[in-house]
């Protein structure tokens, strides 16, 4: 019986160099991609990767585990090897796709836990990266049991899972015809073993499934095979600090975490900037990227747009000056002016401020925000700058990726919204970026109106165990964001502007988590309904997803799509009540 | 057989065909004005050929012709007259290819297309860039060239005039095509006839060549140009 | 007035730049017919100029010239024709999609077997040994071995020279080798992303 860690080791692929790209050297591979911007990033750097070696691909974006099985039964006669980003980890991949033999899987994702059967698999399914110690993957032992206990009772039980016990019927026959030889007492001691191993079992899978959340960015891994590839390059970086940056952005990471990958990131960067200085040609690199890392204000976009209109629309600020309401919006105007900002300065697109005040706003905010309690206005971020064209920060590109993504609708097909926020991956196609950009500024001001609606209607409503906010059907820029992404982004806005509402007895809202619904874009008569944590805790760990299953189950209503964040799902709007209530007495 | 192809091959390259095109015409332009006063008649090498669908097209224009002898039994040429003989001095609307045979066999006398006579010869020596060639004919050159040939007192004035015209016109042609977006194009050809646009058409499709090298995209293999009108065709029909 | 009918079919083919107009079989016909009845004339005409009534000559020399203008409208009408089919062989490969194929007359679908035949010998004739260079392929000097192609219609599995099978769906995007993709990128069904 091999030791717990060696077990664990094998299945995971660490080297990712000599076990996973000189195994699909030379040969085909099917890539399935996530409709989410980490994924995309991945994807990039590895379009990049394969092409310098002229591995042959075909890459089909999925977007929820319905798509991935559709997809697979129609391409899976095409190649043996099969890489999955962002998809495919939480679910159990040789129940679902049915595989043949030949075939192997490659799973980089970064949603956890992974479905423990990914990773007890033998050979056919190969997860990469690292296993971490908080992850807390239950022992081999604990969940597939010994050979000894070989039971006709508990044969189907656990049969299915584990590979080891195939079914074996010469050993079944042989631990019958032993235990025969067994006292009767000694055999009603061993069921009751194993009744209590079954417990326990269910416990700690129970334990181990029920907290849905990321671990660190596959973009980052991708980047960090290139890396050992020798050839890593800033446009590469680039990419992979997007990645990172979605992460960030939607908060889907703890602090610790981000700071580790913002860590890494710096320390590609600086080795990059050092071989492009020692390499010579300092004049030749003008049209190249050129990547800082700096303090920089933490407002959405303000580089497209006024500055007061930044303010109003980052969930920060919005939330702190409370700019739902006049009062609100006077105190906004003191800030500014107290700041020495003119305001009409401040009402002007940001490119034509005087330049003065634009050189240094960096220093003016540093300056107030303590008074005002505002420090995570300034942050350090990453930007990028192509050749003399206007710089770019990282999130700039994540809001534009994220809104290009989220512009399918009835009539669009989902995958052409893909391949759009794809594009705008692409070495210097900066139009494609500009018109995210536009997008996203029309999606972040559809979110601020629908949270000013929402806390001026009153919608946020208090069900004892938890908050919820239903937008109905029919709301004018639904559109916006009636998808996964935008609907967190929404959501998290809301929360935090409840919240900042709360005196007194409503503090205790702090604890409580969120459950936000939202007509789909894509499907006119189904609703998206999305679950976060609550604000008191620091750590993004979400068990909305296990309640959703569950809930779903004691309703009997149909999940239509099943995404691979578990804590966005799609039903059928006349089923919602329904499945609200059951949900409110689950999480009681 | 490798030649036909090489030929159809270059034929492929805008560069050359505009080269061609534009020396071409300067040219033949002034070699036929030299060789109308040594040798008296067209060289036999000018095109546009016996195939073109243009001049097929541009020599129906009508130039009103006065029959100098009668001739029996064609009376429906003269709509106006009920005869079924043509009196001589009848005046009648002819189309251009009836002309230089008939003029050489000296049954007619007709009347030059107005655009080229002397007033207007004037008016485009005076300036040419702002005349609406497009209105005063849209084949001007080529008609201008074919009457220009039948002999008249007049020929060596229309041969200059026009040869001057196109001089002065180019500099604002080539200009414009280098220099214009996709909007500006429909006002900016109103005024051009067709020769002129064809230039205007070629400079602009070596420019856009040119900038998308510039932006390393002149390796993209593109849909073929027919494929790509023949789906936008089906596609209307489909929606409509 | 003489010729219309012809000046006509030249008309047709000029407003249809870039498409192959149906063959206008009456058309033709009609401008034979024309022609007939003038040669008819023209032959008693000269006859009896030959006879010695010298004033029908100017008849028939106007009869003549628009017999000739009928003769080049239809040449000019079947050449251009035939120019437009060869360009259809450059574009769409040796086989039309079946819309077009209801616009050629049978003549015309002759030669354009006949011309694919001998471009076809043309080409292995310039190829070394058993290996013909397709002419048709690599117009643009090509860049890389490999290039990165979307798929923008539906076109399910689709078999490479080296017996992989590529499953074409729509808005998938693949790395494949350049001279397999290049007559599929032509026709449409892939789309070279850079």
């Amino acid at each position: 019986m091999k030791g717990y860690c060696e077990w664990l080791t094998e299945m995971y692929v660490s080297d990712l160099k000599r076990e996973f790209y000189d195994v699909i050297l030379g040969k085909r591979v099917l890539i399935f991609v996530n409709f989410d911007v980490d994924a995309i990033a991945s994807c990039r750097i590895l379009q990049y990767l394969l092409l310098c070696d002229s591995i042959s691909y075909s890459i089909i974006p999925v977007q929820n585990q319905n798509d991935l099985i559709s997809a697979y039964k129609e391409s899976c006669e095409q190649s043996n090897h099969i890489i999955l980003i962002n998809c495919g980890g939480t679910l159990d991949i040789v129940e679902h796709l049915e595989p043949t033999e030949e075939k192997v899987f490659f799973i980089a994702d970064s949603h956890r836990p992974y479905d423990v059967c990914n990773i007890y698999n033998d050979g056919q399914v190969c997860l990469l990266g690292k296993s971490s110690e908080k992850e807390e993957i239950p022992s081999y032992e604990d969940i597939f049991g010994n050979d000894d206990d070989n039971d006709e009772s508990s044969d189907h039980l656990d049969g299915e899972e584990s590979d080891e016990e195939e079914g074996d019927e010469e050993e079944i026959r042989e631990s019958k015809s032993k235990r025969q030889k067994l006292d009767p007492a000694e055999m009603v001691m061993r069921r009751r073993e194993k009744r209590l191993w079954h417990e326990k079992r269910k416990e700690i899978l129970f334990n181990y499934m029920q907290f849905s959340f990321y671990s660190s960015s596959t973009a980052l891994l991708m980047f960090e095979l290139a890396w050992k590839l020798s050839r890593d390059s800033n446009d590469l970086l680039w990419w992979a600090i997007i990645g990172v940056g979605e992460q960030q952005l939607l908060g889907k990471v703890d602090s610790k975490t981000s700071v580790l990958d913002n860590g890494k990131l710096q320390s590609h960067m600086i080795r990059l900037a050092h071989l492009s200085q020692h390499g010579g040609d300092s004049a030749g690199t003008k049209d190249a990227l050129y990547i800082t890392h700096e303090k920089d204000l933490n407002l959405s976009m303000y580089r497209h747009w006024s500055l007061l209109e930044s303010l109003k629309y980052t969930p920060q600020t919005a939330s702190h000056f409370h700019l739902w309401t006049l009062k609100g919006e006077k105190k906004l105007n003191e800030f500014l002016a107290e700041l020495g900002l003119p305001l009409s300065q401040c009402r002007q697109k940001y490119n034509s401020m005087d330049i003065e005040l634009r050189n240094d706003l960096r220093s003016i905010f540093q300056k107030k925000v303590e008074k005002y309690d505002l420090e995570d206005l300034i942050e350090y971020s990453f930007n990028s700058q192509y050749g003399f064209r206007p710089k770019n920060s990282a999130s700039d590109f994540v809001f534009a990726l994220l809104a290009l993504l989220d512009s399918a609708e009835k009539d669009k097909d989902p995958a052409d919204a893909f391949h759009d926020a794809l594009e705008c991956l692409s070495n210097s196609k900066m139009d494609a970026v500009y018109r995210g950009i536009e997008l996203a500024k029309l999606q972040q001001i559809a979110i601020g109106k629908e949270v000013h609606a929402c806390l001026d209607m009153g919608h946020v409503i208090n069900a004892g165990p938890c908050l919820y906010a239903v937008i109905q059907d029919g709301t004018p820029d639904a559109k916006y964001y009636g998808h996964p992404h935008s609907l967190l982004m929404l959501g998290q806005f809301l929360l935090k502007a409840h919240i900042s509402r709360a005196r007194g007895r409503g503090l205790r809202a702090r604890e409580l988590p969120l459950i936000i619904s939202a007509p789909s874009a894509i499907r006119p008569s189904h609703c998206l309904l999305l679950g976060l944590p609550p604000l008191s805790l620091d750590s993004p760990k979400n068990l909305i997803g296990k309640a959703f299953e569950q809930a779903a189950e004691n309703t009997q209503t149909e999940i239509t799509s099943v995404f691979f964040d578990s804590s966005v799902i799609e039903i059928n709007s006349e089923f919602r009540s329904n499945f609200l209530d059951s949900l409110f007495s689950l999480l009681e | 057989m490798a030649a036909r192809f090489l030929e159809d091959y270059l034929s492929l390259n805008p560069w050359r065909k505009q080269i061609i095109l534009s020396n071409y015409y300067d040219r033949e332009m002034i070699i036929s004005f030299v060789a109308v006063d040594h040798f008296g008649r067209l060289p036999k090498r000018y095109s546009p050929n016996y195939f073109s669908i243009e001049d097929i097209v541009l020599q129906d224009v009508r130039v009103s012709c006065k029959f100098e002898v009668s001739v029996p039994k064609l009376g429906m040429l003269d709509q106006s007259a009920d005869d079924q003989d043509l009196k001589q001095g009848s005046k009648v609307e002819l189309p251009f290819w009836m002309v230089p045979t008939l003029h050489a066999k000296k049954v007619i006398t007709f009347e030059i297309p107005r655009h080229y006579k002397v007033n207007y010869r004037q008016i485009l020596q005076a300036d040419s860039i702002v005349v609406d060639l497009h209105k005063w004919g849209p084949y001007f050159y080529d008609l201008g060239h074919h009457v220009a040939n039948l002999d008249l007192k007049d020929s060596i004035d229309i041969k200059k005039s026009l040869v001057q015209t196109l001089l002065n016109r180019l500099r604002h042609i080539m200009d414009m095509s280098q220099h214009s977006t996709h909007h500006e194009t429909v006002h900016l050809i109103a005024n051009l006839d067709e020769l002129e646009r064809k230039l205007f058409a070629v400079g602009q499709l070596s420019y856009r060549s040119y900038k998308e090298w510039v932006r390393r995209e002149s390796s993209k293999i593109n849909t073929a140009a027919l494929v790509a009108s023949h789906r936008k065709r089906k596609f209307a029909e489909v929606t409509v | 007035m003489f010729a219309q009918k012809g000046v006509e079919l030249i008309q047709e083919l000029e407003r249809a730049k870039d498409f192959l107009p149906p063959f206008n079989e009456d058309g033709v016909r009609q401008v034979l017919e024309e022609m007939r009845a003038l040669f008819e004339e023209n032959q008693r005409d000269a006859s009896s100029a030959v006879a010695g009534e010298s004033e029908y000559i100017t008849s028939v020399h106007i009869r003549h010239c628009a017999l000739e203008r009928n003769k080049r409208c239809l040449m000019a009408y079947l050449y251009n024709r035939l120019e437009r089919i060869k360009e259809h062989r450059w574009h769409f490969g040796s086989v039309l999609p079946a819309d077009i194929k209801a616009n050629i007359c049978e003549p015309e679908a002759q030669f354009f077997i006949k011309y694919n035949k001998s471009l076809a010998a043309y080409m292995k004739s310039i190829g070394e040994g058993s290996y013909s260079l397709d002419l048709t392929q690599n117009l643009k000097p090509p860049k890389n071995l490999y290039i990165q192609v979307k798929c923008i219609t539906e076109f399910g599995e689709f078999e490479t020279e080296d017996g992989d099978i590529v499953v074409l769906k729509k808005n998938s995007l693949h790395l494949l080798p350049r001279v397999q993709c290049e007559l599929l990128i032509a026709q449409g069904i892939l789309e070279h992303v850079s």
